[in-house]
């Protein structure tokens, strides 16, 4: 007699079904694309979140740090037709602005040093195309001599010209002084400057419609203290060491084998953080990180298994001849693992949240809340699979579901403007993998302590 | 067919590497016999031939995980996974949609089978016509050669609901492929089981 078993075992391996494999192939083809195209929609939302940031952050920088001059300046004007050269040069030396009206003959200087605010950005500078230089005659003179030749233009002609050369000075905030730059404007609403050996923005300027309409200059957050955004507070270099627990879901008996076997060791984390926008006492960060997440595989089980084909028969005659037979399979293999591995996720994370922050006698608290765009790299993990074997299988390369995280944070003052970082933290974490046809995904919930160093701007 | 069999540590080098030509290659050439186990752990072919298809995939992408070198290992590694991708399809299965419940069944049989006697083709299809919940067990018992204990663990079910799926689905074979054919042990011998 053949054992059921066995039977079915060698039919199953002998026995081929009829296929059609074209149409297999065709469905394989197509529900190989399918991922992809999941995924570049997940980067182009990415992408677009990134962007849509930038554009805001750009906007909100424009429109919130930019001040209003006609708050901010104090104009007081001179008929500068009263002064002579020498007098011009000694104010205009000392200020940089020279307005003149259009409709007048007489032009202005300003002579509030205030409208002048030190940057070291070239928001001064104003471009513009159709590029004409004028001379006393008129006629085009080479760039070089713009300045100068302008300058007696203005002192000998006093009038306004149609096109001019204008040339714009960097002021830069660390107190060094940026190499003049020479930018060419034609418009009918701007004059020649005349500067001299320049160390401050300079730029003449005639208006139809306002003599006094200052252009737009950009401010350091430290010129308005009472400024209520600012951007770039901040930035921490900091190190984290976390634990937690890890659960695994997926093919019910293997998930529960794998959790019995596999604990969260460690979370090591590195990374670098930037106070972005700081608006009041609120504040959007973002930042990266290199973190590690591992974990300890642990085998360690005696146990009988009866998967081993084995049979033992016994043939019972009676006395009146019958025969009975018995048959045994599967006879018990006392089993005995023991072994200890380690997995490590690597993850490339970029933290992005709001916070915030209050001061107190000197130590900034701080709360945020946000989420962890997570890139796991590639890694050979050793896990125990569905017939209780250690298995190695390499685990994907992919962007992982973006996590939570919540902080508290306190920063202790060491030295002007450095601090000391520190910061606890709760994060989950979810990867999801394929091992051999199955879908686990490890969920991780991960406390980490951070300590840093914190430079404010 | 037979230049994969001559030539398998080749194909499983470029599989490896993912080329997709050789790819190609292999879901020809073991469609066939991956078939068969799909159908046993699926209701009907539509959805053997889904999972077939994930089952590739999922091959494909995981190649680099096969250490072996023999295309027997290669195909019980492929088997494993097909395997695995049916039972994770029907992991929320429920069992009312089935049309047979044990107590249907009658756990006895009358005569041994001489199995031997039958062909391979019509146990494959008294198998495959086997209710899901009894052809699951019969293949992961007597295909893949789990025990009760590892497909209880794999089921979600008890070790003893196990071991009595796969008597009752035992009995439902005999019975099925009983009336085809009339069974004798040996021919002169005893009857053995009355």
């Amino acid at each position: 007699m053949k054992d059921l078993r066995k039977y079915i075992h060698d039919a199953a391996n002998e026995h081929h079904e009829t296929v059609d494999n074209d149409a297999l192939w065709q469905g394989i083809e197509l529900k190989m694309k399918k991922p992809k195209k999941k995924r570049r929609i997940l980067l182009f939302l990415f992408l677009s979140g990134i962007m849509s940031l930038i554009v805001i952050s750009a906007l909100g920088y424009y429109i919130w740090i930019t001040p209003n001059p006609s708050q901010t300046v104090a104009t007081e004007t001179i008929p500068i037709q009263d002064l002579d050269e020498v007098g011009f040069q000694n104010l205009a030396s000392q200020d940089t602005r020279i307005n003149k009206p259009a409709n007048s003959s007489n032009v202005y200087l300003n002579t509030t040093k205030e409208e002048i605010y030190p940057t070291n950005t070239n928001a001064l500078i104003h471009m513009n195309t159709n590029t004409k230089t004028i001379n006393n005659s008129g006629s085009t003179s080479p760039e070089k001599d713009n300045v100068k030749n302008a300058s007696e233009h203005f002192f000998d002609n006093n009038k306004a010209s149609s096109t001019a050369t204008h040339e714009t000075a960097l002021f830069p905030f660390s107190g060094k002084i940026s190499e003049p730059k020479k930018v060419d404007v034609v418009n009918q609403n701007w004059l020649e400057i005349p500067t001299l050996e320049s160390l401050f923005v300079k730029e003449v300027r005639s208006s139809k419609n306002n003599v006094f309409d200052l252009p737009r200059v950009i401010t350091p957050p430290q010129s308005y203290p009472d400024q209520n955004v600012s951007f770039l507070r901040s930035l921490t270099i900091y190190g984290q060491y976390g634990f937690g627990n890890k659960t695994i879901f997926g093919e019910t008996g293997n998930a529960a084998e794998r959790n019995k076997t596999e604990k969260l060791l460690e979370q090591v984390r590195i990374g670098l953080e930037a106070n972005l926008i700081h608006v009041s006492d609120f504040i959007l960060y973002g930042g990266v990180s290199f973190v590690s997440i591992n974990d300890i595989v642990e085998v360690e089980e005696s146990y009988f298994e009866d998967r081993e084909i084995t049979y033992l028969k016994t043939i019972i005659q009676t006395d009146n001849g019958e025969q009975y037979e018995f048959s045994t399979e599967n006879l018990p293999h006392l089993i005995t693992k023991e072994a200890t591995r380690f997995n490590s996720h690597r993850m490339l994370s970029i933290p992005v949240g709001f916070g915030f922050g209050k001061e107190f006698s000197g130590i900034y608290l701080g709360l945020g809340f946000g989420l962890d765009f997570n890139y796991s790299f590639s890694d050979i993990h050793t896990i125990i699979s569905l017939d209780n074997q250690l298995i190695d299988y390499t685990t994907k390369a992919q962007w992982l579901d973006p996590s939570l995280h919540t902080t508290i944070s306190l920063d202790f003052p060491v030295h002007q403007n450095w601090f000391i970082h520190s910061k606890v933290m709760y994060r989950n974490t979810s990867i999801k993998n394929e091992v051999l046809g199955v879908n686990f995904e490890e969920k991780y919930s991960l406390y980490g302590i951070d300590l840093g160093l914190k430079l404010c701007f | 067919m037979g230049s994969i069999k001559n030539n398998i540590a080749t194909v499983l080098r470029y599989l490896q590497k993912g080329d997709q030509d050789t790819f190609k290659e292999v879901v020809y050439h073991y469609s066939g016999i991956l078939m068969t186990v799909a159908k046993i752990y699926t209701r009907n072919k539509e959805d053997a031939e889904d999972v077939l298809q994930d089952a590739f995939i999922s091959i494909y992408r995981n190649a680099q995980n096969f250490t072996g070198s023999e295309e027997k290992a290669f195909i019980a590694w492929m088997k494993k996974i097909v395997t695995n991708v049916a039972l994770s399809k029907y992991r929320k299965m429920h069992y009312s949609k089935e049309t047979y419940t044990l107590d249907t069944i009658s756990p006895q049989f009358e005569e041994p089978l001489v199995l031997k006697q039958y062909e391979y083709e019509e146990l494959m299809n008294a198998i495959y016509n086997l209710p899901l919940k009894y052809k699951r067990v019969v293949g992961l018992f007597a295909l893949n050669g789990y025990s009760h204990k590892e497909i209880a663990e794999m089921l979600d079910i008890k070790p003893n609901t196990s071991r009595s799926l796969y008597s009752r689905a035992t009995t439902m074979l005999y019975k099925a492929l009983s009336p085809k054919k009339k069974i004798v042990l040996d021919e002169g011998s005893k009857k053995i089981y009355t």
